[in-house]
């Protein structure tokens, strides 16, 4: 996925900006020739220079390398991707309220059937092993409090 | 026949999880969590730690100590009360409590808790470096007066903490501009005082405890505590009323859980805590890091917090340190 | 004295103590071995166990913990980089490509022999000459700090690849996250959105599981740099453990050595751990290498020097903790704690009261890290079966325990949201030619700079010629300078006849 160095500067330039002005907002501290905004003002000008280094050189180069090459990629990958982005963000949204057992068991199944192109059943093994040995070693072992959630009892470990 | 047999074990398996449900219904019947809005290997985390594990012997279940570090205090607070009052989140609230509010932090108050006992409370101490020409805190104070202000410097804690305002306190109750010692904000009483051995700054106004270390490889001298009375493991450090200073402050550390926690939990902990406070292994732990040993139930904690708060905050706005 | 020493060693040589060694060793490779479980998260969990244990083997634990850890860190990052612990992450992609080259076992085999040497030269520093290097250590400043901090964020020009801009905006990327959160020198919110997670700023360790894991992961998905369709990787080979790895230590032995001293500097130095050790000597192996164009292509020197300087900065980490009770790093923060309440109060008077215990300390070390050797062998060859597993199966896998990682730390899903996020930021960057050490290092020294710079200007009342003042400040203030200067003539000069080249 190659992006264009100059989409690229832009963004680091905006971001370097955006950096800029809410450092402008933090208060100086008292009686001190430097305060909280000092570092934050460096890094976004800082990044602003080298967005615009990345603007000039993504601009010259456009011609040979086109703006965003994504030809590499397959749609089936994009699938794959999208199934790996989408296992994180489910596990965010849900862990609390399925706890992790169920969250975690959804989050490492669906992808691996969509990365196996299928095995159902034996991604839906492999999962549930795997949460649940996490499962045990984390709760009981390393006393990482896991979310509960409600709608299992807490498994009896 | 077949459905009934299933239909009598399904019932027969529902009224088993009601009658299981019943018997557990003793609090507590699983693990507990207790937060410390404090990193792990500090003196907050030392007190929870052994605070869990015999709060774990007693009630039979475990307890799992859980670090919620970052933002002054403010995360580890925030979590404990927000957390369901069910009596399974428990956590310990430090003296900040009381001041992050003032500093326009947050809006979390000592209100958004149930309070269950205070254990510890450490008073500020004034300490410098042992080959220091200063004996005592007079002179210290004198050495401040007849200076240019700004040429003594002092560390213990991040900016308008509870040590910065030890610091600033004593030195508007003895008549001097607090901005006279300018305060070099530290990541805590460790680095400062590592900083006041390295020669980079003046006097470091932490508790005696924490300077223990230091004090006992004959580094480090404390010239005063800022208490009523003397602390009997340091008995040689005269208080600052001694002095002729009325100003008295401390951290405290006690443990809470969010608002609203059941009669039945806080009925439940509160003899098993003071039972625990009272114990040898407690004891001999508080002694052994030398932190200071003091006893609250939930009423009196509640008006300790609410006095704590309001001193802090009136300090808080008159150096300044509070939000507009 | 050779009472004490003979009572030292029978209070370690003692079936029970030994005993819990092991264990404490197998519980401490399993914790480096799992990305987001950190040696210091080990060492916390620990102490409740410690309470019911004599002083002996609860700080025989410790060591055994950590000195495992901090080498099986190296397993998951050479295997799939994904580092274990931070302290693996400087070369977790010389350590991969060697892996991708089917010469796992010479990358594992390094690390692991590395550790070792690196572990006994840190405990033979702390045991011989604790007292005079605690003093050293004692006389840094905040101005010395500074500098130290400075010096390692000029390693960033050494260990970023491809063009310099680049890697100078990843450099600033990882600074630039390092300041989110409250200040602690003005109590000033920064960047937090009005997020109280974000109050505690963004915490380093889901911060590096997203930036290696995640991005890996979606790499390998996208298929986009070949990783895919790549032949099955093999597995270590038991022959390419000893030989090849020997070989390769002879022939960097002097890396070996360098390694070793800079971790013990950086473990005594009070506020700077294995990780900053790890940095720091492999561009400082770098720079003295006589091939440095090979560093990041999977080649073994880098790892030579950084493997050993990580299990070095262990010991050095308890000079400073046991003569003055201060922490040479988060691990012996705990373990003072530990100290305080088995009687060990640390201080000079700990070696007059119980010399016993602390010889036996001394002693636990080097035990700890000859019990390394089998363990370490055994946990790679064990671990090493992971390749087998395809990989379609494998990176969900990796996923939920890189999760459960990211949770693990504060305890929050928060975690989890700062791993993914800074995961497609890192993918996004490494696709187009942006290097991620530099962003990691920045992620890592950053407050470190500020604060220290900070504090400074505060005693010097804005002077900043104070930054010169002190003489072990200014000694390596220069070094400092004078590298950059280096620095600078070097690219100049390459400019210069890049641009000769053309018009010429």
């Amino acid at each position: 996925m190659k992006i264009n160095d100059a989409l690229l500067g832009a963004l680091i330039l905006l971001g370097g900006l955006a950096i800029l002005l809410e450092a402008r907002t933090f208060p100086a501290t008292h009686g001190q020739a430097f305060g909280p905004d000092l570092f934050p003002t460096i890094i976004g000008v800082g990044l602003m220079l080298a967005g615009c280094g990345l603007v000039v050189s993504g601009w010259r180069t456009r011609h040979v390398t086109g703006w965003v090459d994504v030809s590499a990629i397959t749609p089936g990958r994009w699938l794959d991707a999208l199934a790996a982005l989408l296992a994180v963000v489910g596990f965010i949204a849900l862990a609390d309220w399925m706890g992790f057992v169920l969250a975690g068991l959804l989050a490492c199944w669906l992808p691996m059937v969509r990365f196996r192109r299928g095995h159902w059943f034996s991604s839906l093994a492999i999962a549930l092993v795997t949460v649940l040995a996490i499962d045990w070693a984390f709760r009981s072992v390393l006393l990482v409090p896991l979310p509960q959630g409600a709608l299992l009892p807490r498994l009896p470990w | 026949m077949v459905v009934r047999t299933i239909l009598g074990s399904c019932a027969a398996v529902v009224a088993l999880g009601l009658l299981a449900q019943q018997a557990q219904a003793e609090y507590p019947e699983r693990p507990i969590e207790l937060i410390v809005p404090w990193g792990a290997g500090g003196g907050t985390d030392a007190t929870a730690r052994i605070l869990g594990s015999l709060l774990e012997q007693e009630l039979g279940v475990p307890v799992n100590v859980v670090n919620r570090t970052g933002g002054s205090g403010v995360v580890g607070h925030s979590a404990i009360a927000t957390a369901e009052p069910d009596g399974y989140t428990l956590g310990i609230l430090t003296v900040e409590i009381g001041m992050m509010h003032w500093a326009g932090l947050t809006d979390l108050t000592y209100e958004a808790y149930t309070p269950l006992a205070l254990y510890n409370q450490d008073s500020a101490g004034v300490q410098v470096l042992s080959d220091s020409e200063w004996t005592t805190v007079e002179e210290f104070l004198d050495a401040v007066r007849a200076a240019e202000p700004g040429t003594y410097k002092a560390s213990g804690t991040g900016q308008g903490g509870i040590w910065h305002l030890a610091l600033a306190g004593m030195l508007q109750e003895a008549g001097i501009d607090p901005s006279a010692v300018p305060w070099v904000p530290s990541e805590g009483a460790a680095p400062g005082l590592q900083d006041l051995v390295a020669g980079g700054v003046d006097v470091v106004t932490c508790s005696v405890p924490e300077a223990q270390s230091l004090i006992e490889a004959g580094r480090v001298k404390s010239l005063a505590i800022m208490a009523t009375d003397r602390n009997p493991t340091f008995p040689d450090v005269p208080t600052l009323k001694e002095a002729g200073i009325d100003w008295q402050l401390g951290a405290w550390r006690g443990i809470a859980g969010p608002a609203g926690l059941p009669d039945e939990v806080v009925s439940t902990l509160v003899p098993v805590l003071e039972k625990i406070h009272g114990s040898d292994e407690f004891r001999d732990f508080m002694n052994q890091r030398g932190f200071g040993m003091i006893f609250l139930g939930p009423e009196d904690y509640r008006a300790f917090m609410a006095e704590s708060d309001a001193s802090l905050g009136s300090v808080m706005q008159a150096l300044g340190l509070a939000a507009q | 004295m050779s009472d004490t020493l003979g009572a030292a060693f029978s209070l370690v040589f003692d079936p029970h103590v030994l005993l819990v060694m092991l264990a404490a060793g197998a519980f401490g490779l399993f914790v480096g071995a799992m990305p987001g479980l950190t040696a210091t998260l080990a060492t916390a969990l620990l102490v409740p166990v410690t309470f019911f244990m004599d002083p002996v083997p609860a700080l025989a634990a410790i060591v055994a913990t950590t000195a495992m850890a901090i080498f099986a860190g190296d397993l998951p990052g050479a295997l799939l980089r994904i580092p274990g612990t931070p302290a693996s992450a400087a070369y977790v992609d010389d350590a991969y490509r060697l892996t991708l080259q089917g010469r796992s076992g010479l990358a594992l085999g390094t690390g692991l022999i590395c550790s070792v040497i690196g572990g006994l030269v840190g405990a033979a520093i702390l045991a011989f000459a604790a007292p005079a290097l605690a003093e050293v250590a004692l006389a840094f400043s905040t101005f010395e700090y500074f500098w130290l901090a400075t010096f390692g964020l000029t390693c960033a020009a050494f260990v970023s690849t491809g063009r310099p801009v680049k890697g100078f905006v990843s450099l600033l990327f990882g600074l630039f996250i390092a300041t989110i959160g409250i200040d602690i020198m003005a109590g000033q919110p920064r960047f937090t959105l009005g997020s109280v997670e974000l109050m505690g700023g963004v915490s380093f360790i889901p911060a590096m599981i997203g930036m290696f894991a995640v991005s890996e992961v979606l790499r390998w998905a996208l298929g986009t740099t070949g990783g895919r369709d790549a032949a099955l990787v093999a597995q270590p080979q038991a022959r390419e453990l000893v030989r090849p790895s020997l070989r390769a230590i002879g022939r960097y032995r002097t890396g070996v050595a360098r390694g070793s001293l800079i971790g013990t500097a950086i473990g005594i130095l009070p506020g700077a751990g294995a990780d900053i050790a790890a940095w720091i000597s492999y561009a400082v192996s770098k720079k003295m290498s006589k091939t440095p164009e090979k560093f990041g292509t999977g080649h073994v020197e880098g790892l030579v020097d950084s493997g050993a300087a990580n299990n070095a900065s262990l010991g050095g980490a308890w000079v400073p903790a046991l003569v003055f009770g201060i922490p040479g790093d988060s691990i012996t923060a705990i373990v003072i704690g530990i100290l305080y309440m088995k009687g060990m109060n640390p201080g000079p008077m700990v070696m007059i009261n119980q010399p016993e215990l602390l010889y036996a300390v001394f002693i636990a070390f080097f035990v700890a890290n000859l019990l390394l050797l089998p363990l370490g062998w055994l946990a790679i060859r064990s671990f090493g079966q992971m390749l087998r597993v395809p990989r379609g199966a494998l990176m969900p896998v990796i996923l939920i325990l890189c999760m459960v990682g990211a949770f693990a730390i504060n305890n929050t899903l928060f975690g989890v949201i700062i791993m993914l996020v800074l995961g497609v930021i890192a993918f996004v960057m490494e696709e187009n030619g942006f290097p991620v050490a530099p962003a990691i290092l920045g992620l890592v020294l950053g407050s470190m700079i500020e604060r220290n710079f900070m504090q400074s200007m505060i005693k010097a009342d804005g002077n900043l010629l104070a930054f010169f003042e002190r003489p072990l400040a200014a000694a390596i203030g220069g070094v400092t300078v004078a590298i950059w200067l280096l620095v600078a003539v070097g690219a100049v000069r390459r400019w210069r006849r890049a641009a000769g080249g053309v018009t010429g």
